[in-house]
């Protein structure tokens, strides 16, 4: 039986472990501007300008977006507590904290990157025989990754990047016994390109063709 | 009849059945983006002014490749539905639709050329 609420949902929970760029633990310190290091390089670990930040083991610890960098500070929309440098912390940039899910109501925040979720259910056939064969539908999983104007390319790319990786063909979407969810590899997931849309965003379309098995429940 | 006229004629056979089946698929194709395809799922294209569904042209560029494109501007918008829009008629994803469910417009069109 083909339970679209549960896709959507395992489909959500997949999402949400997205990892797009991580310092890893290191010492790291919280300025009134940001963040800084002494050592290692924030654009090495794939930061850029655009993305939205988790700290973790700082004191404040809501995420803030990147509005510069460099290899050792990295500038934060709207600055951050003082804290002193202290090791085993981390910064992580994983899916935008905002969040555009079908039917819900969401205003963009000015400046900050956000995500907005499409699933397209897609056709299905019957691909075995009896009344509980099997059937098999074609869904497409469309999340956008909406980053500000003018930042250029690199945190839109990133976040394509890390998307398509993170639907890997063949990657298995767990869902109840009985029906089977996967990422096709014979159409494997794309990106679109960088397409300007509501006013003060930019957004980059990712494709997950999937493949979903359930029985027929007649 | 030979060993190599029975050949010929099974080659020719294969032949004009592959271009049935790359011409019936094409068709399909450009069905499947414009008006929308229960094969694919996709939508076809919405209509408003109708330039859109107008814009999108075939062409042969070789025997064996073809493409359709649309030099509407805001055509990725609309593919992508960038700005969450119902649609009274067609819809988004008609593109990706078509692109996913080709495995399957090729079964399809191949069931109706050899049956």
């Amino acid at each position: 039986m083909y339970d679209r609420r549960a896709v959507r949902l395992a489909l959500r929970a997949k999402l949400a472990t997205l990892v797009v760029a991580t310092t890893g633990s290191t010492a790291l310190e919280a300025t009134a501007t940001g963040y800084a290091r002494a050592s290692g390089s924030f654009l090495a670990d794939g930061f850029a300008i655009g993305m939205e930040v988790t700290p973790v083991a700082f004191t404040q610890t809501d995420p803030g977006v990147i509005t510069g960098i460099s290899a050792l500070t990295m500038a934060i929309a709207g600055g951050r507590a003082v804290q002193a440098s202290g090791s085993g912390r981390s910064l992580q940039a994983g899916l935008p904290s905002r969040r555009e899910y079908e039917n819900v109501s969401f205003t963009p925040t000015a400046g900050a990157p956000y995500v907005r979720e499409q699933y397209v259910p897609g056709p299905g056939t019957k691909i075995t025989y009896g009344p509980t064969g099997i059937v098999e539908y074609l869904p497409l999983y469309v999340p956008q990754i909406h980053v500000p104007s003018g930042v250029g390319v690199g945190a839109a790319d990133a976040y394509a990047d890390a998307l398509i990786t993170l639907f890997a063909p063949g990657t298995p979407i767990t869902l109840a016994a009985g029906s089977e969810l996967r990422v096709r590899g014979d159409s494997t997931p794309s990106s679109g390109q960088l397409l300007q849309s509501s006013p003060g965003f930019a957004l980059v379309p990712v494709t997950v063709p999937l493949l979903l098995r359930t029985r027929n429940s007649i | 009849m030979s060993f190599e006229s029975d050949m010929n004629a099974f080659t020719a056979k294969v032949e004009k059945r592959h271009r049935e089946i790359f011409l019936g698929s094409v068709l399909e194709v450009e069905r499947s983006v414009k008006e929308g395809s229960e094969i694919t799922g996709a939508p076809g294209q919405p209509v408003d002014t109708g330039f859109l569904k107008g814009s999108w042209i075939p062409e042969f560029i070789s025997r064996w490749l073809w493409s359709t494109s649309t030099n509407a501007e805001y055509g990725p918008h609309v593919e992508e539905n960038v700005r969450g829009v119902t649609f009274r008629v067609g819809g988004p994803h008609s593109v990706k639709l078509t692109i996913s469910g080709w495995p399957r417009i090729v079964d399809a069109v191949r069931a109706r050329v050899v049956g």
